[in-house]
């Protein structure tokens, strides 16, 4: 009797344990590719951007961009404000160039000159987690304004990340991405994000991302998608000696 | 009719005849402002009526881009005032040429601004275009007549140029020159690569390489150079034949024979915008110390005539305006180190550089301040002090600074 109580309690055991972890380590990948689906759709896709900044919660500036992804860690910013028309940033991989307006050379660039500017290139350029990070989940059921949340660490997995690990939280019946924290190398916590869901083009999207600086804290930017069109774009696009004539890009 | 403004009137007309259904045209203004401060101590200074620059100038720059469809225009008309002078106006078409495919090959047909090379204060394989990389008022180059073809891979590609320029369509230039050129460029690991070959009639042939790596989140190193097989330098031809003074102009081609250019730099850049660039360089088309210590003495001599009566002064003091011709080149002396910190912040982008000339002490410093007033409107500003050691070049130019601000606007 004694034992069959003992077996009974280890089932019990057993059982509320399996039910706690209702998301095993092997899903992980599945969520974060989930999420990313509600950043932009799979395969090659031009992203028109209005980026809003603001400096103790006044609007300071206005900024447009149109950027070109590509799958296999592939962007293309094209800066289309009026004061920085000309200028282009090329992600492949880890490696980065330059053209500057008035100048039809790419200039290599490194990791933390793409993050300067306001909106830093990377926060534009990089809408997907799946390829670039390692995810783990480190809590369920976390309450984020009423929506049970899931939260998730990320950690990067090869250099030229913009951020070395983000705190990710994503809601846990669909992994809409809710919230997250922003860690640079050096461990210092960059930014907070929050993401707004919305409609885009008839599918629901992420309509735009607010990131709270948090090294200087009273600039905030807002990132508005304005429009997201899946379009086959050459790999010679993505060629830092191609930059000099590219003057047409697909539209 | 000249030859720019016949070309801005075909331009034109193609616009007309190309549908423009897709076309994005861009426009802007620019008005800068220079002040010229004289260099009193200088061995060429001249009174003012002899003088290279005018103390004071107003330029306006209206310039309008059209791209469309592989055809791209852009066209800079320019109006300037100098004191004591007619106002000068002048257009530029300063690109006009047509992309297009075919198989795998992509071709230019036109004028078109090339920007080739590594280095940021120099460039080395910058073969065709010629830029003058440290000048102190920004504008738009004037391309070149060309013809290219080039293919590309997802990491390299090969480029085959053409090119002409002649007096008739190049605001600045007099003569003509042919010119071949072939550039290849790899992506290898991570590195940048490049390889360059040119050919033109009065310099011969001419290769180099160069190659660009980032080493961390913050630094990058580049290097580059070229050998030339005939290397020309402008200089003095009293310098040459011993005359003291000139009834004409008395700068003269010379073709010194076979010369390098080498570049090696590198930057650092932190999380907080502050930047660090340095770069050191040797260019063998620049004047060698030798060929300063020569105009600097004829120089003297030439301003001790002064003290001759039977020597007509006006005669002197033209003779000192044209020996100013000695600094009118993008790199002035064979040798140079050059450093510049710079800031990259909110709205406001300033920036200092020096340049040192190591072999005769001289320096350049420049400090640049841009600010962005919205998204359509910078003001800019800048001025450039020359001093170092007594008898330097750069101590010695005539003009001792030179300062200007500006606004330059986009819509």
């Amino acid at each position: 009797m004694f034992k069959l109580t003992i077996i009974r309690n280890l089932l019990i055991i057993l059982l509320l344990f399996s039910a706690t972890s209702l998301f095993a380590q092997d899903d992980v990948a599945t969520i974060l590719a989930t999420a990313d689906q509600f950043r932009l759709p799979e395969g090659a896709v031009i992203v028109t951007t209005k980026v809003e900044l603001f400096k103790n919660g006044e609007l300071d500036k206005q900024r447009e961009y149109q950027v070109y992804i590509k799958p296999g860690h592939r962007s293309l910013v094209d800066f289309r404000t009026p004061s920085e028309r000309g200028q282009k940033v090329l992600m492949v991989d880890d490696k980065f160039w330059m053209v500057l307006p008035r100048s039809k050379r790419p200039v290599r660039i490194t990791p933390t000159q793409k993050l300067l500017g306001e909106a830093s290139t990377g926060d534009i350029a990089t809408m997907t987690w799946h390829e670039d990070y390692d995810a783990t989940i480190i809590e369920q059921d976390v309450d984020i304004d009423g929506t049970p949340s899931l939260k998730l660490e990320l950690n990067s997995n090869r250099s030229g990340t913009t951020y070395d690990r983000i705190e990710l939280y994503v809601s846990q019946d669909e992994f809409i991405p809710i919230k997250a924290s922003l860690y640079l190398k050096s461990g210092k916590l960059a930014k907070q994000a929050q993401f707004t869901m919305g409609e885009l083009q008839g599918r629901r999207s992420v309509v735009s991302m607010t990131l709270l600086d948090q090294i200087n804290k009273n600039r905030e930017t807002r990132v508005h998608y304005q429009a997201m069109q899946s379009k086959e774009i050459p790999d010679k696009f993505y060629n830092p000696a191609y930059l000099s004539r590219n003057n047409e890009l697909p539209d | 009719m000249n030859c720019q403004i016949k070309s801005v009137i075909t331009a034109l007309l193609l616009l007309i005849a190309f549908p423009a259904s897709h076309a994005e045209v861009l426009g802007g203004y620019r008005a800068y402002g220079q002040h010229v401060e004289t260099n009193n101590d200088s061995i060429f200074q001249t009174p003012e009526e002899f003088a290279v620059f005018p103390r004071n100038s107003l330029r306006q720059e209206g310039w309008i881009s059209y791209q469309q469809s592989g055809l791209n225009l852009l066209i800079t008309g320019r109006y300037t005032v100098r004191e004591d002078d007619d106002p000068k106006d002048k257009v530029i078409l300063n690109e006009l040429y047509y992309d297009f495919s075919a198989d795998v090959f992509d071709f230019t047909i036109g004028k078109k601004i090339l920007g080739w090379g590594v280095g940021q204060a120099f460039r080395p394989l910058d073969v065709i275009q010629r830029e003058d990389r440290r000048r102190l008022i920004p504008t738009d180059l004037e391309g070149l007549p060309q013809i290219s073809a080039e293919y590309f891979t997802d990491s390299s590609s090969h480029t085959a140029i053409y090119a002409r320029r002649t007096e008739l369509d190049q605001v600045d230039f007099d003569g003509e020159r042919d010119e071949v050129a072939y550039k290849y460029y790899k992506l290898i690991g991570d590195w940048d690569t490049l390889a360059v070959a040119h050919w033109s009639e009065d310099e011969g042939f001419a290769g180099g390489a160069g190659a660009a790596l980032v080493i961390s989140n913050e630094m990058e190193i580049h290097g580059s150079f070229l050998h030339r097989e005939q290397c020309i330098r402008s200089l003095n031809s009293l310098t040459i034949n011993g005359g003291l003074l000139s009834t004409s102009d008395p700068f003269i081609d010379v073709d010194v024979g076979n010369c390098s250019k080498v570049l090696i730099g590198g930057s650092w850049t932190g999380e907080s915008g502050i930047g660090l660039l340095f770069e050191a360089w040797h260019d063998g088309e620049a004047h060698s110390e030798k060929e300063w210590d020569q105009q600097r003495e004829l120089g003297v001599k030439q301003r001790a005539l002064l003290n001759v009566p039977a020597v007509p002064s006006d005669a002197v003091y033209l003779n000192l305006k044209a020996d100013q011709q000695f600094f009118d080149q993008p790199v002035l002396l064979e040798n140079n180190l050059f450093m510049m910190l710079s800031y990259d912040g909110n709205r406001l982008d300033p920036s200092i550089d020096m340049l040192f000339t190591p072999n005769d002490q001289g320096i350049a410093i420049t400090a640049r301040l841009n600010y962005e007033l919205n998204s359509h409107m910078i003001l800019l500003g800048a001025v450039r002090y020359f001093t170092g050691d007594t008898d330097s070049a750069y101590s010695e130019i005539a003009d001792q600074s030179f300062a200007f601000a500006g606004i330059d606007l986009a819509f």
